[in-house]
């Protein structure tokens, strides 16, 4: 049995007309010590997916589908147990720090307080393990720290303590949503060497959910990537970044700065991302889709088993080669090493950007790996 | 040819009972016809009061900034001086940037020069307009509406129209790209470069993204605690940096590929700006750092033609580089 179990996810909005649908049969597992990663545009319902795991749905929506944390189903539990069970064997930590601590009280008060509440410590007793807890996400003088303030320390220093007061109750299992988008690549590296500390020696397990794929590659185990409340593709991190399947995948890379594409203009995904209130009939992509059939506008592809412990939703499958992929992406870098060479090329690439005003043309979006 | 020259620029932040904050403590800076110069550091380090001073939004307590070999004025409550219009801003927020309840023409038509179509009859003035709209890639009619009508990278554009009116021969850019979703992202980011080299016009992209920076930036200058410690074309930067703070930022960036790895954080925390550390600022935190860096503050020196440091360890190869390494 996995810690967590979202098994066939779906939640709507009533509205007039059809409703609103925000989650669409999402099905998710996390076992103990992993860290699954959740990617996506905003809209694409990683949030109100993750959100589930705390026995949250949106106000006034209906869930379907079970999600089982520790094999009990938080959907139908009762609101006493889900007090119980938020805090001790889940918690989250969101992305501005200076919303989720409380300004005008101490540090103080606000990790020791779940302390007394769930695990009914002292005074004393709490204070010694909000003191632990500080020194494990390595705050300087934590003794000194309980006695400030939030606006005494950094962004990143703040971060870090709303880590230790989600960690405080030993949760087995922690929601990070974009918890280093607002902090410097230093102090996000920082954070990120932290979580990874803490799922080794403690076996926590987290969903992380973080729009910057390079983050994702170096920090989760498995990935889910989501768009428009459907997953389009899961499997390992590294093996779906490396070599994505989904159309989709390889968009949100290809929009990436990176070594591969320097001195070319970058490749933005064309038309506007889906939202619940606007979703496609059949694949909810098939618009931004260079690869679309006609099917892709009536059928909703099904996630599928593809192998090597991936699935992909896809009727095309465009990128079925792997190998051939991984060859001609290399072919594509060589190419990007050689025009970064004089700025004449680099303004001629400008010159090519010009063109992708109204977004690119298909064979400028996917001509390096389809070619 | 540099357009805008930046010259031992100091900006002091007073705060009564409180000791002066020095944001940015002396710091030169060049940008050519064309040129994109990124300019890169963690936050509070100094690069968005730079930003704010070159265009005279905050007062230079010491130091100069010249545009075309004119002096730049402080912004006052009355008109800016014709000469400084060459130099436009733009802002991070397209959402409180733009007037919420005037057209977008209008508000584009503020920055066209009167004189300059000849007439300042309306219709020449919505021709203009319309030619800006175009060049950054919305359709004239988005001249009629007004800016909650539109989407947050679309507004940035209006925005970058909007700065493109007064025929600027600079802008400075703060974070222009960091509020927005990836995809957008790459088209504002690749719209900010085609202007550039399409009017030959200067751009200082301030950003705490490093990647997008490298992506667009043809020189770079590294920011730390209101000191320029690294100015570098791009790729030096990244093949080799020289400061040992800009081979931390570089070595921050979670990478894509099958063998990256958990990046590595520089240690300690950016120290309070107020009371920064002697010798050089970077000390506490570097690696390398040896005893002459305790008291001694470096300069910024030229190193190998191009490219400039203020560390200890440069020129490298150099007495001190040598001394460091034995020591580490």
């Amino acid at each position: 049995m996995s810690l967590l179990e979202i098994d066939d996810l779906t939640i709507t909005l009533p509205t007039t007309g059809a409703g609103r649908v925000l989650v669409d049969g999402v099905s998710l597992t996390v076992d103990s010590g992993q860290m699954v990663g959740l990617a996506g545009e905003s809209g694409s319902g990683k949030t109100v997916t993750a959100l589930t795991a705390l026995g949250f749905v949106p106000e006034g929506a209906t869930a379907t589908g079970a999600v089982r944390l520790d094999g009990e189903d938080l959907l139908t539990m009762d609101k006493k147990r889900l007090r119980e069970v938020r805090g001790t064997t889940v918690a989250m930590v969101f992305q501005d720090p200076m919303t989720s601590l409380h300004p005008m009280l101490s540090i103080q008060t606000q990790l020791t307080e779940q302390l007394r509440v769930h695990r009914n410590l002292s005074k004393r007793a709490a204070r010694a393990r909000a003191i632990e807890m500080l020194e494990l996400v390595r705050i300087p003088n934590p003794a000194r720290a309980l006695s400030a303030f939030p606006h005494h320390f950094s962004g990143g220093m703040r971060q870090r303590i709303a880590i230790a007061s989600a960690l405080a109750c030993d949760p087995k299992l922690l929601i990070a949503d974009e918890v280093t988008t607002a902090l410097d690549v230093t102090v996000q590296a920082g954070i990120l060497g932290l979580l990874d500390q803490l799922r080794r020696e403690l076996g926590m397990a987290v969903v992380f959910i973080t729009h910057d794929l390079g983050v994702m590659n170096v920090t989760t185990d498995s990935l889910y990537v989501m768009y428009s409340g459907r997953v389009a593709e899961q499997g390992g991190t590294r093996e779906v970044l490396a070599a994505p399947r989904h159309p989709y995948t390889r968009a949100l890379i290809d929009a990436l700065p990176d070594a591969r594409n320097l001195g070319l203009p970058l490749v933005a995904i064309p038309g506007e991302a889906a939202t619940p209130e606007r979703r496609p009939a059949g694949c909810a992509f098939h618009p931004r889709c260079a690869f679309a059939e006609d099917r892709c506008r009536t059928e909703v592809p099904a996630l599928r088993d593809i192998g090597g412990q991936r699935e992909l939703a896809c009727h095309v499958d465009p990128f079925a080669t792997v190998g051939a992929v991984a060859g001609a992406a290399a072919a594509a870098s060589g190419a990007g090493t050689a025009s970064r060479a004089g700025t004449a090329s680099r303004a001629g690439a400008a010159a090519a950007a010009s063109g992708a005003n109204v977004g690119p043309t298909d064979a400028e979006l996917y001509g390096r790996s389809s070619s | 040819m540099t357009v805008l020259d930046v010259n031992d620029v100091v900006v002091d932040y007073k705060v009564s009972g409180r000791p002066v904050v020095h944001a940015v403590a002396g710091v030169s800076l060049q940008v050519g016809a064309g040129e994109i110069v990124g300019l890169v550091g963690e936050s509070g380090c100094g690069k968005s009061s730079l930003g704010r001073a070159i265009v005279g939004l905050e007062k230079l307590a010491r130091g100069s900034v010249t545009l075309d070999g004119h002096e730049v004025t402080p912004l006052g409550r009355g008109a800016r001086p014709v000469a400084d219009r060459g130099l436009q801003m733009i802002f991070q927020d397209p959402y409180s940037s733009l007037n919420p309840r005037r057209r977008i023409w209008r508000q584009i038509a503020d920055g066209l020069p009167a004189d300059a179509s000849g007439a300042r009859s309306a219709g020449r003035r919505r021709a203009a307009v319309n030619e800006l709209l175009d060049a950054v890639g919305l359709a004239a009619s988005a001249g009629d509406r007004f800016p909650h009508e539109f989407s947050g990278g679309q507004r940035q554009r209006i925005a970058i129209a909007r700065a493109l009116a007064a025929q600027p021969a600079v802008i400075v850019a703060d974070e222009p790209v960091s509020a927005l979703d990836a995809s957008t992202r790459a088209q504002v980011s690749n719209l900010i470069v085609q202007i550039a080299r399409d009017r030959g016009m200067g751009v200082l992209f301030i950003s705490h993204d490093l990647s997008g920076v490298r992506h667009m930036a043809d020189r770079v200058a590294v920011m730390y605690l209101g000191r320029i410690v690294e100015t570098s074309p791009t790729e030096s930067l990244w093949s080799e940096p020289l400061h040992p703070y800009s081979d931390a930022l570089v070595k921050a960036i979670p990478q894509l590929g099958l063998t990256a790895t958990t990046p590595v954080a520089p240690r300690g925390e950016v120290p309070d700006p107020s009371s920064p550390p002697a010798g050089c600022r970077f000390h506490p935190r570097c690696p390398l750092a040896f005893e002459r860096c305790l008291t001694d503050d470096p300069a910024l020196v030229t190193v190998e033609g191009s490219r400039e440091a203020a560390c200890w360890l440069q020129p490298a190869g150099g007495p001190a580089r040598e001394l460091a390494l034995l020591e580490a």
